[in-house]
């Protein structure tokens, strides 16, 4: 910028005011002269008199404070320079610079307003500079108002409305580059011009780029629509200088989204992706592997987790999550314009022999009509299963030439699949439907007025191939995004644009509300600007669906179209229509964007084939799985520039786009394969960000990091909490196996799924993961529900073949130090058993607990006393020292009961009979350290098919909290395993954590010991323990396999019925003599609602 | 923290601070008061020229309405209505407690859109419904302060709502201790004393320093829903038994009504104290084909639905309390297409409802014959070509939030409606 006249005057005026010649103290500003370093400061530069002050000029990295004096009358203006001093080094925007001889100094502050200048080196000795050029400094926001004026009057509608939005707009032939408008509307300008913003951080050479792109250059595929020197071009290079000055917008410019955060380690990953993607944890041969290895060796051991039942499931709940095709009601596939034979005549034959029986509605109906609507309504989420789990590309879903059918919908659709169980409806196979019929003239029916149904005599002479297109002309697909006579395929056009081309059709244009627009009756879609802005992109891909009626039946008119009677038949006579029109000729013809479909018979084909090759695909599939990984739906760009976290939103929602760019780039170009892609997505700082330190964040990015909501800690769904709980310790809550449909279910998959944030792909169609009061109360039911029955099966499972209680018994207490457990086979005093536990002990006060754990009674209701009665007799209780010599000998009739109820008495010879469940004790005075062996001798009243059993626990006398007896530290490393398998904590033994649990533990364990409770945990008065609600609870018990028949209802309904062996069973698993198991349900039920066993 | 702060702080929490730290909250402070807030969202789009916005047949031009054929425009007190349905029982019996807002432009004919710029006031996301930020701003403490039963829920994190489907299995979850048949799962001693271990655990973890974002956020709610767990109770002992709730209504093969059963659990919920404001949801009403015959039914059964909910209200002692905010998409077009149904038409209108307000009876508002807004005058709500301006449903939102009292408020300041005229809608 050159002087102008008035400010050249003014500097004059106020310099002539005083004139001091100085020597100069140094040849140049490089040699330092009676330094003295001061304390930097970073204030502007002053000008008092004829002197301009520098407080910091930085040179070569060294900081100066220098004074230049006016030369008087020079012209032009001179300064010499008469101070220079060492200073220390401040920064900021004051600190002027001197390079290539020229001295910048960006903020002369003075008279109110602020200068900069440019100095010219004139002279070495004397040091003189010559003022070359100054001007007014404008502030980064000042320069972005300039910005913004300037586009609002000379760019928005001159450049970007009139030339630029005719192809870089959603959809439009430039949809893939960097730069996408918005056509006019109330927020298109500062939406467009945060566009440019963000491209210009989005490359060094943005700015050169898009001028040269504008004005032709650079293969611009529009050509030179600015030409350069023109007043458009000119106002655009200015708009992006002063873009580039200001810093573009979106926050803070070249702050790292992910400063100050934590990544978890390899570990860590492991855990939570194999909850997220397996529902299970990880193995121990796993983290082995990961613990191992590098994060090479993690992504490998991430692509085994993509395996099995769970990860099946992870693929159909994070499809549906998307498709909503489960929001579709029952018994509609097929039951309507379609011609499906085999269908119907099964239907017929159900009816008919429902009829016969008398009966509704019998089971085997039931189950033809649940396991078909089960084989169509989850027939797209099954198909792209199947195309992930066999490592296909990920493309197939679309261009699939078949679908994936069930037993019963094979059947039902005379389909060609093959089945390894045709009687599994949970097994789905690929298929095609080469068969599929339509009603025709020739078509021939006979009505069975008695059941008022019609059977298909003669199904007539229209056959065709169906033309299967993956996902999207699937029944559920079409059923889920119907059609109407007006609508005409737009919605399955909308949903087609949405999830498989990243394009949301509705939040692409402002609608019009100009009256005038929305009155025009002339086929506004074809012709208004203010429809065709959205309709010119959506039609053709409606058009695609040419041959799929309301009812998703393909060429439902006799084979021939789909169109509606409205539009072929109307009242008035006057139809656009003519034979063998199969789509309506006042919309565009079918196709893609600019493409055209070659045949009408297989436009849906030809869709699918164009989406997977337009690059949006892979971004769009890439936004499809986000949120069934991540936890989270993709963030939405702002829109508002006035909302005060708008800088915020846009930095997370910049940063977000970036990394979904980068996956989608590479799984488009490494063939589409979904298991890398979600590797890629865990492996990403998205998924492994797991804490933050805070002093490392600017304002700006703490807000950006929580309008992003990024962390490690995720509500688990519903469905995903019930898979965890069901892998980790066996037990499913309100688990059922659904015998129509082959497919199991339980609470938090059905009933209670609603209340904890899942949806019903209807009414309610997004998750909900913010934890609620009444969320919690689920959370809370599930946990109290599934302590006891958890518990129960753990301990009936022999010690080595449990899920979590491994190493430890149901009768080791705090205070612990040695138990036993026995059969006790004698039947006589004379030859009592000895039961003996060898145990090392400190010498003190010890208690020797012994207590009978299987009462039995084979109970006479008639003569109301017992035919036969298993009882426990003691005889006494000897201990030996580890030189065999006997120390103590305490006979039975000395033993008190522990229990608070009248279970023993007196029996012959000073032995003591226990005649119930119980528990009886003796103190015991030790007085050296030693290894003991104690010994019980005891027989027993045999009856029933077991041995009488006897637990013998051997205890110090100890405060529990203090205990370091074995029970109590085997208890603690019990824990610390808890923690560790359950919430995926590592704490150590003596870690606060574990002192709570621990004393959580103990608490319940000394309050039960008062209480006098009944000492089983399945019959406890007043105690419920639902193990029953676990259809699957007695699967791997070690009971006769017999333990279950299945039974019928009168309808044909199956159900389970249980034999007398597995109440027994449980009865006697369920014995908790010295409430140790008790204990361990209270806290399976703080481990089941701790967060990090609900939040992974 | 160091493990001997952490044994202090849980013996603390062991001690007297036990029972505090799962005290009923609404123990600890007086009940609420307040205005009831409830939003009625007509999912779809309703027809209000068969309505609120009664609109005859213009000669020469398409059909508007049917029933125009052989009926005319009827009026009750002040307002307007459609002689369809069971509008002429609903009117009557109600027109003085009601508020009718016609010609509300909602600039689009997408539903996401409508839905969005009707219930938050404004076309681009960013805003939470009127519910939750009532609720925020007026008894965020309490334990499900918002209730949805479903459509528009945004909250932008100011509150959490508390979604609601299948109300016959709430008894089983509000008393999780509660076993079905006898007893529970857990003695009382020990329930209690998990929870207890539970909270200060979870107050430990929301008080650590140096949590990511989403982790802190996630952190605190479940804080927050843990310690209001047990303030559910109540509601839960007041909650009619399963075969007492109102059952889901057929109204043909295709349409569906909880709208009933939503009302019962909503009051309920108002009269245990537990929230303050609730969603009401009823979908079924984008009759692009058929367009009468379902209208018809679909308005018979939330006339019914509003009857009962006035009716229920007075008996609970709630209704002077309820504001009552009925709104729709947008509308539907002025005529009908080949399929005897209605497309999608900008301009819609609002319905409040309140007893005994000083500005019922009345409409503002106004539209011409072809369902085309007019600019209205701030004031009288009538036409005003000078100084008119077309009612959005920002308009309503402003006004409606100065009415509720909470205009002016730290976080309502977040979702500010700049430049935005101020109707006398309420006054």
């Amino acid at each position: 910028m050159t002087l102008n006249t008035m400010q050249f005057s003014l500097i004059r005026h106020w310099l002539k005011r005083r004139l001091e010649l100085g020597r100069l103290l140094l040849a140049t500003l490089l040699l330092l002269l009676g330094l003295t370093s001061k304390q930097a400061l970073a204030a502007d530069a002053s000008l008092d008199g004829t002197v301009l002050s520098i407080p910091e000029v930085s040179v070569d990295g060294a900081s100066y404070r220098i004074d230049l004096s006016l030369i008087a009358d020079s012209d032009p203006i001179e300064l010499a320079l008469s101070l220079a001093e060492a200073t220390t080094v401040s920064g900021g925007d004051s600190v002027a610079s001197f390079a290539d001889n020229v001295l910048y100094v960006p903020r002369l502050n003075f008279a109110g307003t602020v200068y900069w200048l440019e100095l010219n080196l004139a002279s070495m000795d004397p040091v003189r500079f010559q003022l070359q050029d100054f001007g007014t400094q404008v502030s980064e926001e000042d320069q972005r108002q300039q910005a913004l004026t300037l586009f609002e009057s000379s760019i928005e509608n001159e450049v970007i409305q009139n030339r630029c939005v005719a192809c870089h707009i959603d959809g439009g032939p430039a949809r893939d580059s960097g730069l996408q408008f918005q056509r006019s509307s109330e927020t298109s300008i500062p939406n467009n011009l945060a566009v440019l913003e963000s491209f210009l951080d989005s490359r060094a050479d943005a700015e050169q780029w898009i001028l040269s792109k504008v004005s032709g250059g650079d293969n611009h595929g529009g050509g030179a629509q600015l030409p350069t020197g023109g007043s458009d071009y000119s106002n655009l290079a200015e708009l992006l200088q002063l873009l580039r000055g200001a810093g573009s917008g979106g926050g803070a410019s070249g702050e790292l989204f992910f400063t100050g955060i934590t990544l978890q380690s390899n570990l860590e990953t492991l855990r939570r992706a194999a909850i997220t993607l397996a529902g299970r944890p990880p193995t121990a041969a796993e983290k082995a592997e990961v613990a191992a290895g590098d994060e090479n060796t993690l992504r490998s051991v991430l692509r085994t987790l993509m395996t099995g039942d769970g990860f099946h499931e992870f693929l159909l709940l994070g499809a549906n999550d998307r498709l909503l095709v489960r929001g579709t009601p029952d018994g509609v596939f097929l039951d309507g314009g379609g011609l499906f034979i085999n269908f119907v005549e099964r239907k017929i034959e159900h009816i008919l022999a429902d009829r016969a029986r008398g009966l509704d509605w019998s089971f085997d109906t039931s189950r033809f009509y649940s396991g078909i609507d089960r084989g169509l309504r989850d027939s797209p989420l099954e198909l792209i299963a199947h195309v992930v789990e066999n490592d296909r590309p990920y493309s197939e879903i679309l261009t699939a030439d078949y679908m994936m059918l069930n037993p019963i919908a094979n059947f039902a659709v005379d389909g060609t699949a093959t089945f390894n169980n045709p009687e599994d409806y949970s097994e789905f196979q690929p298929g095609r439907m080469p068969r599929y019929r339509a009603w025709s003239e020739s078509t021939v029916e006979e009505e069975l007025p008695e059941i008022q149904e019609w059977r298909i005599v003669d199904p007539g002479d229209v056959i065709m191939d169906f033309p299967h297109a993956g996902v999207i002309n699937t029944q559920s697909f079409l059923f889920r995004y119907p059609t109407t006579a007006t609508n005409r395929n737009r919605a399955r056009s909308r949903w087609t644009f949405q999830h498989f081309l990243d394009i949301d059709i509705e939040r692409s244009a402002q609608r019009t509300t100009d009256p005038v627009a929305l009155a025009d009756t002339n086929n506004p879609t074809m012709f208004n600007n203010n429809c065709t802005v959205c309709h010119a992109t959506m039609d053709p891909v409606a058009g695609a669906f040419q041959n799929y009626g309301e009812e998703g039946i393909y060429k439902q008119n006799a084979g021939i179209d789909s169109l509606d009677d409205f539009y072929k038949y109307p009242d008035d006579g006057d139809s656009l229509y003519r034979w063998g029109d199969v789509w309506y000729r006042d919309m565009r013809t079918p196709g893609l964007y600019e493409l055209e479909a070659p045949s009408s018979d297989n436009s849906l084909q030809w869709l699918a084939h164009q989406i997977v090759a337009e690059p949006s695909f892979a971004r769009a599939t890439v936004k499809f799985w986000w949120p069934a990984v991540f936890g989270n739906t993709p963030l939405i760009r702002p829109e508002v520039e006035e909302d005060e976290t708008f800088q915020a939103q846009l930095m997370a929602y910049d940063e977000q786009t970036r990394t979904i760019n980068e996956l989608a780039e590479r799984f488009g170009a490494e063939g589409m394969n979904l298991k890398s892609l979600l590797v890629d997505m865990v492996m990403s700082d998205w998924f492994r960000a797991k804490s933050v330190d805070e002093s490392q964040l600017t304002d700006s990015l703490r807000q950006a990091q929580e309008y992003a909501g990024i962390g490690n800690e995720v509500l688990l769904d519903p469905e995903r909490l019930a898979r965890k709980t069901e892998a980790l310790t066996g037990f499913g809550w309100g688990r059922r196996y659904e015998f129509e449909s082959d497919r199991v279910t339980s609470g938090l998959r059905d009933e209670y799924a609603l209340f904890y944030g899942g949806h019903d792909s209807n009414g309610i169609t997004v998750r909900s993961k913010e934890m609620t009061a009444l969320m919690s109360t689920v959370a809370m039911s599930h946990a109290l529900q599934s302590s006891c029955p958890i518990v129960l099966k753990e301990f009936s499972l022999p010690d080595g073949g449990r899920r979590l209680f491994n190493g430890i018994s149901g009768t080791v207490t705090p205070i612990a130090e040695g138990d036993g457990h026995f059969d006790i086979v004698a039947e006589s005093a004379q030859a009592p058993n000895i039961a003996q536990i060898d145990v090392p002990l400190q010498a003190g006060a010890k208690n020797v607990q012994m207590s009978f754990t299987n009462d039995w009674c084979d109970w006479d209701e008639v003569a109301q006393t017992c035919r036969s009665d298993r009882n426990l007799v003691l005889d006494k209780l000897v201990v030996l020292n580890s030189a065999n010599n006997q120390v103590a000998s305490i006979e039975a009739n000395e033993f008190t009961v522990a229990s608070q109820y009248n279970c023993g008495g007196w029996h012959d010879d000073n032995d003591m009979m226990l005649w119930s469940n119980c528990t009886v004790e003796a103190p015991l005075q030790l007085s050296a350290d030693d290894s003991y062996s104690i010994q019980v001798h005891a027989w027993g009243e045999q009856a029933g098919d077991q041995p009488t059993k006897l637990s013998v626990v051997v205890n110090s006398e100890v405060d529990p909290l203090q205990s370091n007896a074995a029970g109590a530290q085997a208890i603690r490393q019990k824990l610390v395993e808890l923690h560790d398998t359950m919430l995926g904590k590592a704490y150590a033994v003596d870690s606060p954590e574990i002192d709570t649990a621990y004393r959580l533990f103990v608490e319940t364990w000394q309050a039960r010991m008062a209480s006098g409770d009944d000492t089983n945990i399945t019959w406890s008065d007043g105690y419920q323990c639902d193990y029953w609600r676990d259809d699957f609870f007695f699967d791997d018990l070690p009971i006769d396999p017999a333990h279950a028949e299945l039974q019928y209802s009168e309808e044909g309904y199956p159900y389970w019925e249980h034999s007398e062996i597995t109440w027994e069973f449980i009865g006697e698993n369920g014995a908790d003599p010295l409430h140790v198991k008790r204990s361990w349900i209270s806290l399976m039920t703080y481990l089941l609602t701790h967060y990090h066993y609900l939040y992974e | 923290m160091r493990r001997r702060q952490f044994i202090q702080l849980l013996a603390k929490a062991g001690g007297l601070g036990a029972a505090a730290c799962l005290h009923h909250p609404l123990l600890a402070q007086s009940p609420f008061a307040g205005k009831l807030l409830m939003t009625l969202q007509l999912d779809g789009g309703i027809d209000v020229t068969s309505l609120c916005d009664p609109k005859m047949n213009v000669p020469g031009e398409r059909e508007i309405n049917w029933w125009a054929r052989t009926d005319e425009t009827r009026q009750a007190g002040n307002v307007p209505y459609a002689p369809f349905a069971a509008n002429q029982q609903f009117f009557e019996k109600y027109h003085r407690d009601l508020l009718v807002i016609n010609g509300v432009d909602a600039q689009t004919n997408s539903h996401s859109v409508g839905v969005l710029h009707n219930w938050s006031g404004r076309n681009s996301e960013g805003f939470p419904s009127i519910t939750a930020l009532y609720a925020a701003q007026s008894a965020a403490d309490l334990p499900m302060a918002y209730l949805n039963f479903g459509g528009f829920a945004s909250t932008q994190n100011v509150i959490r709502s508390t979604r609601f489907e299948r109300v016959d299995q709430l008894q089983s979850i509000i008393f999780p201790n509660q076993g079905e048949w006898e007893g529970s799962y857990l003695a009382e001693s020990e329930w209690e004393r998990v929870q207890r271990y539970q909270l200060a655990n979870t107050q430990n973890l929301a008080d650590e320093s140096d949590v990511i974002a989403g982790n802190r956020a996630n952190r605190r709610y479940y804080l927050e829903a843990f310690q209001r767990a047990e303030g559910i109770k109540e509601f839960g002992n007041m909650l009619p038994a399963s075969d007492q709730l109102q059952e889901e209504r057929e109204l043909s093969d295709n349409l569906w009504s909880s709208l009933h059963q939503q009302i019962q659990v909503g009051l309920t919920a108002f009269r245990a104290g537990v929230s303050v404001s609730a969603d009401l949801y009823q979908d079924g009403f984008d009759t692009h084909e058929d367009n009468d015959r379902d209208q018809a039914l679909l308005m018979a059964n939330t006339t019914d639905a509003l009857d009962y909910l006035w009716t229920e209200a007075e008996a609970q002692g709630l209704a002077d309390r309820i504001v009552l905010l009925i709104g729709t998409d947008f509308g539907r077009t002025p005529h009908y297409n080949s399929g005897q149904g209605k497309d999608h038409w900008p301009i819609g209108s609002f319905m409040v409802m309140e007893r005994n307000a000083s500005y019922t009876n009345r409409v503002m508002g106004e539209t011409d014959e072809g369902h085309n807004a007019y600019p209205v005058n701030l004031a009288t709500g009538r036409r005003d070509s000078i100084n008119g301006v077309i009612i959005k449903p920002a308009h309503v939102h402003l006004a409606l939030r100065h009415y509720l009292g909470i205009s002016e408020t730290e976080t309502s300041r977040r979702f500010p409606f700049n430049n935005t005229d101020s109707f006398a809608f309420f006054s």
